[in-house]
């Protein structure tokens, strides 16, 4: 197996070839490192590499496979995660020098879960500086493979540049106002931010506790779907976890939840089709819900009210649960954050309780919006980001934090209501930028949302164009 | 309230706050910053009209005119 033959697989495809012992874990894994070797110099995904443990992984899952213990469709899958996840022995930085050194002695939950889904793990993930602003000049941005030049999305950048580079076959990453989506929607591959609770957070750095979600990063919906299964349950050890009710959340297949797709309405948030949404995303979005409708019950226009109170609420909770959460460090060693973390930081410290408790009062209205809508519909659906990627100087210039209300004005609606969304793609701009649709749900509806997801990419298809990856693999050549 | 004379003020607060917990915010990133958080008073603004009583959902917590 050669390095520039691994786009040619998606996770579902090389777990089947895996289970029919066409190729080996060893062979995809030894080449993933030779692409890693060769791209990631240029595309700076990943922060920490582990060739060892992935070699080590590799053998065992082809061991087992071998004889015949097949764990699941993860076994033997080469996988790399964002750098906020705690990894036993393994150094995780979150993107910051202030745990630039530090080597966890226990792994996340969903590290642990991956682990006995069988995956090899390659490494650590790129990232905005704990998962808030700008990326720390210690590790420099992520390049998005679309167009080096253009930002990756934040904050699980690192995620969204590997995986659409074929770096590796699926990741995960965290979610506190669109940093799945985001980099999903740019990187033209499927992230679900799912059902708050649903998947544990026990041992990933917290940004903002009421408002993160962990969630799989893929180049398909299936193998987000296969990804969200291994992490989804119960975990005692994070207070917010939940068990999906029996029959919602649960493992079913994509392909028996898509014929419930065709009896589903489906409402389209137009407020995020006008003003303030670039004209080329708009119309993208536009032909997406056009493709669509075939294959749901219906299709109308909805509303949704105090779209002005979300992010001035998203602000407020996240400023304050942030600086909440670093004040100590933040006092002992302000020197160690990125410029732009500490003054978002500080500026979150001056955050009334007064206003952090209206701002919970304007969740408990949003959720009850989105309430009143999911009787009126099933999904909605609207753009991911409201405009392309932009250029990673603009994205890390100083002060340009500010201008993140703007991009997550319709990704942190359904962080504050911690309802399940998705982003696959659905076109490009006319410089060639990927366009991401979003797809929502009722808490709990992740697999229903996902279906929705997948029959509208196998009806499009955008998930079968790849980044050519011309300029990186030309500097790289011998 | 978000003004050229509010600024002191404001500033003040940052620097007050931030020393409540134990942060130090020096003169320069003071300044800097001052905008920051007048655009952020904004933000408060929308989100004290947003919970005047008619539309807080829960009854808990209104004051005692709204009730029914």
């Amino acid at each position: 197996m050669k390095w520039n033959e691994l786009e040619e697989f998606t996770l579902a495809a090389l777990s089947r070839a895996f289970k029919n012992r066409q190729v080996s874990p060893v062979e995809i894994t030894e080449a993933c490192l030779a692409r890693i070797e060769r791209l990631d110099r240029i595309l700076n995904a990943f922060i920490t590499l582990t060739p060892e443990r992935a070699l080590a992984d590799a053998r065992r899952a082809e061991q087992e496979i071998t004889r015949g213990d097949w764990r699941g469709p993860l076994h033997g899958v080469p996988i790399a995660i964002k750098d906020i996840f705690a990894t036993r022995g393994i150094r995780t930085t979150c993107g910051s020098r202030v745990l630039r050194d530090w080597i966890p002695t226990d792994d996340a939950t969903v590290v642990r879960r991956l682990a006995q889904a069988g995956i090899v793990l390659l490494g650590k993930l790129n990232m905005s500086e704990f998962a808030y602003a700008g990326i720390h000049p210690d590790f420099g941005p992520p390049r998005n493979p679309w167009n080096l030049d253009r930002f990756t999305g934040g904050s699980s950048g690192g995620s969204g540049a590997a995986v659409a580079a074929a770096l590796c076959f699926g990741s995960l990453g965290t979610d506190t106002g669109g940093s799945i989506r985001g980099p999903a929607a740019h990187c033209a591959i499927v992230g679900l931010k799912p059902t708050y609770g649903l998947v544990s957070r026990a041992g990933v750095i917290p940004l903002s506790w009421s408002l993160d979600h962990v969630g799989p990063m893929a180049r398909t919906v299936k193998d987000a779907a296969f990804l969200l299964d291994a992490i989804t349950g119960f975990d005692p050890a994070d207070p917010t976890s939940a068990d999906a009710p029996r029959g919602r959340g649960r493992p079913r297949s994509l392909q028996t939840l898509a014929k419930e797709v065709r009896r589903l309405r489906v409402g389209v948030l137009g407020e995020f089709l006008g003003e303030g949404t670039a004209p080329e995303v708009a119309a993208r979005v536009r032909a997406a819900v056009t493709a669509l409708e075939p294959h749901v019950g219906g299709v109308e226009a909805v509303a949704l009210p105090h779209t002005e109170e979300i992010i001035p609420a998203w602000s407020a909770i996240c400023y304050a649960e942030a600086s909440a959460y670093h004040e100590s460090t933040l006092a002992r060693r302000p020197e160690d954050f990125g410029d732009q973390v500490r003054e978002r930081l500080q500026v979150g410290l001056a955050v009334p309780a007064v206003q952090y408790l209206q701002a919970q009062r304007v969740r408990r209205m949003v959720i009850s919006d989105f309430a009143a809508l999911f009787e009126r519909v099933d999904l909605l659906v609207l753009p991911t980001m409201l405009a392309e990627a932009p250029t990673i100087a603009a994205a890390t210039a100083s002060g340009s934090w500010m201008a993140l209300r703007d991009r997550i004005r319709s990704t942190a609606p359904f962080n504050l209501a911690g309802l399940p969304a998705v982003s696959v793609p659905c076109g490009f701009t006319d410089s060639g930028l990927p366009v991401g649709l979003q797809i929502a749900g009722a808490r709990f509806a992740d697999r229903i949302v996902l279906a929705a997801a997948h029959v509208y990419e196998q009806a499009t298809g955008w998930w079968k164009r790849r980044p050519t990856l011309t300029r990186a693999s030309t500097a790289m050549a011998p | 309230m978000v003004g050229p004379d509010a600024d002191p003020a404001l500033r003040n607060a940052l620097v007050t706050m931030a020393r409540s917990a134990g942060v130090t915010i020096d003169e320069e990133t003071a300044t800097r910053l001052t905008p920051v958080l007048a655009s952020v008073l904004t933000d408060w603004e929308t989100l004290t009209r947003a919970v005047a009583p008619e539309v807080e959902p829960m009854s808990v917590g209104r004051r005692p005119e709204s009730q029914p």
